[in-house]
């Protein structure tokens, strides 16, 4: 456990000390600074509208959003709704080079000489993961924030929504950083491993979805896909840890065993 | 004395490439070893399996008593791997702090160690640079402390002077030979001259077979043979290495150079006898060696 410590410890470095993670944490905090001041800010006037539901319904079909309008905490309610999706594709951006381009410059190859590979594989994620949760735990807090300022007295009942958001996110988006350990040993790039997931994974959804249509067991196939219980986690009519929270879980399980596999039989 | 390495029936195919062929060998410890070879031989495939970079197809492999990779081993072998390059995003004391700390260094004592390697290889004031502030000399060196961090048992060097200039390279000869007895070191390299200075043991590997394992480069049968290098060319140098008493046979390699064999048990005394039939005859040499170079041992 030492060296996963050591090695996990590493990555938070690697985030906050480097000029790549600098630049990432600068375009994450953007992105999250025009999340918060435009839709999380209005939220509440947002949720109010009682066209919300139907309107975005509209606009996609699968989603049922009707159901956030009965959480008493609209800043929560609408951070949750974007960070459901932000938070996998950030995970992605963040841990797309957990071991390719050290891999590729041989400096895998000091860290060898002291700790295993299943070692380096797990501090790695672990190290992703608690960057992540770093991540989750800062806006969240920000969001519950706002919603304070605006009334305090919803904060005390809010309290068990917020840990519940931010479980979930973090449970989300477990599978998109073990799917990034298993593309980067196979595909050895960083680059072609936000690749597979941001295009090419969304093609195989495509693609498996038409092929269902013709046999209906091949859709079992689309529970091996990271994210696809996305949709229904944002439908969920009160957050807590359900059933759904299981296939990120497995599919972590899944990917990380993979990797673990591949890793040990890897020429490096 | 303990088995350092012990390599039983090695294979190692790159696709339907064998690039290591039943290699077998076992190295004790106290040993510094040689591993050379042609480019391609499989020596740095010999390495990685070492080092456990590369799995065996087929065959057994013990280091210390232990599989490579086995967490017995950490902190016991360091390695130079051929080519690897430490991160450029990090200050050299962020990334060997990491290592030392890996082998169970605190975080003060994991300072304390960084600073001593750096020191070994003259390279302390690049403790807070980034390797691109380096030199690629420089940058080996770096390498070479890492793989002496916590003392280790086994340190293997793979081609630990190319690319560096004679000065720094010297160092570097000179640091192994400073730290032979405290730790084993197998080195691999095309530098004959400098392997003959350095180590005991050698491993010709050839086509991924290990064709010779010499213990020893002055055996018994080399004390009867001397190679001497002279200072110029002398037409008459032959007749008069030939005049010795002692003498059975002279081999010129070239104009200059020549490998004398010679009854020790006529004369004891021969080297002696030797030099000063050249004081004699006006011949000045440059190099006198008992026994034949690495080079002659292996390739002629």
């Amino acid at each position: 456990m030492h060296s996963v410590w050591q090695i996990c410890q590493f990555e938070l470095t690697r985030l906050f000390l480097t000029k790549r993670g600098g630049i990432l944490l600068l375009a994450f905090a953007i992105i999250w600074f025009m999340i918060f001041k435009y839709p999380i800010l209005e939220a509440s006037n947002i949720l109010s509208n009682s066209s919300f539901g139907e309107n975005v319904s509209a606009f996609s079909q699968q989603l049922n959003l009707q159901h956030l309008i009965e959480w008493n905490y609209g800043e929560l309610a609408i951070y949750w709704l974007f960070a459901v999706f932000a938070f996998p594709i950030s995970a992605v951006l963040m841990s797309s080079d957990q071991i390719a381009s050290d891999a590729n410059r041989g400096t895998l190859r000091f860290i060898l000489l002291r700790s295993s590979r299943n070692q380096l594989l797990f501090g790695r994620f672990l190290g992703q993961l608690l960057i992540l949760i770093s991540l989750i735990s800062m806006t969240l807090l920000t969001a519950f924030i706002m919603g304070i300022t605006r009334d305090s007295s919803l904060a005390v009942g809010a309290l068990d929504d917020a840990f519940f958001v931010g479980l979930n996110l973090l449970v989300i988006s477990m599978p998109f950083i073990a799917v990034t350990s298993l593309l980067n040993i196979v595909l050895k790039s960083s680059k072609l491993s936000i690749v597979m997931i941001i295009i090419v994974l969304p093609i195989f959804h495509g693609l498996i979805s038409y092929l269902s249509y013709f046999h209906q067991s091949l859709e079992h196939l689309l529970l091996i896909l990271p994210g696809i219980q996305l949709i229904d986690s944002v439908q969920m009519p009160h957050i807590e840890l359900s059933a759904t929270t299981m296939v990120p879980l497995i599919q972590t399980v899944i990917y990380l065993t993979a990797a673990q596999f591949l890793l040990a039989r890897r020429a490096l | 004395m303990s088995s350092l390495i012990c390599c039983q029936g090695i294979n190692k195919f790159y696709g339907s490439k064998q690039a290591l062929k039943d290699v077998t060998f076992e190295l004790e410890q106290g040993t510094t070893t040689a591993l050379v070879g042609p480019n391609g031989a499989g020596k740095t495939t010999l390495f990685s399996i070492l080092c456990n970079y590369h799995l065996p197809s087929s065959g057994e492999v013990t280091i210390l008593g232990h599989k490579p990779g086995s967490n017995a081993l950490f902190g016991q072998v360091g390695a130079l791997p051929q080519d690897a390059q430490l991160d450029p995003r990090f200050a050299i004391k962020h990334q060997l702090e990491l290592y030392a700390k890996l082998q169970g260094f605190s975080k003060k004592q994991a300072a304390i160690e960084c600073q001593r390697v750096l020191e070994l290889v003259d390279l302390s004031q690049t403790l807070n640079e980034r390797p691109g502030a380096l030199s690629h000399g420089m940058r080996k060196r770096v390498t070479i402390a890492q793989a002496l961090i916590g003392s280790p048992k086994l340190v293997m060097l793979d081609e630990p002077t190319a690319g560096l200039d004679p000065a720094n390279a010297k160092n570097i000869r000179q640091l192994v030979m400073d730290l032979n007895g405290e730790a084993n070191f197998v080195i691999s390299s095309h530098n004959l001259d400098e392997l003959e200075k350095l180590c005991d043991t050698v491993l010709l590997l050839e086509q991924g077979k290990l064709t010779q394992q010499k213990v020893g480069h002055v055996s018994a049968d080399n004390t009867r043979t001397m190679t001497l290098l002279l200072d110029g060319s002398n037409d008459s140098a032959i007749a008069v290495l030939k005049q010795l008493s002692a003498i059975i046979s002279v081999e010129p390699l070239n104009k200059q150079e020549f490998i004398l064999n010679y009854d020790g048990s006529l004369n004891p005394n021969f080297d002696i006898e030797l030099l000063q039939a050249l004081q004699q005859h006006n011949l000045n040499y440059r190099q006198l060696t008992k026994g034949l170079s690495l080079e002659q041992q292996l390739f002629a």
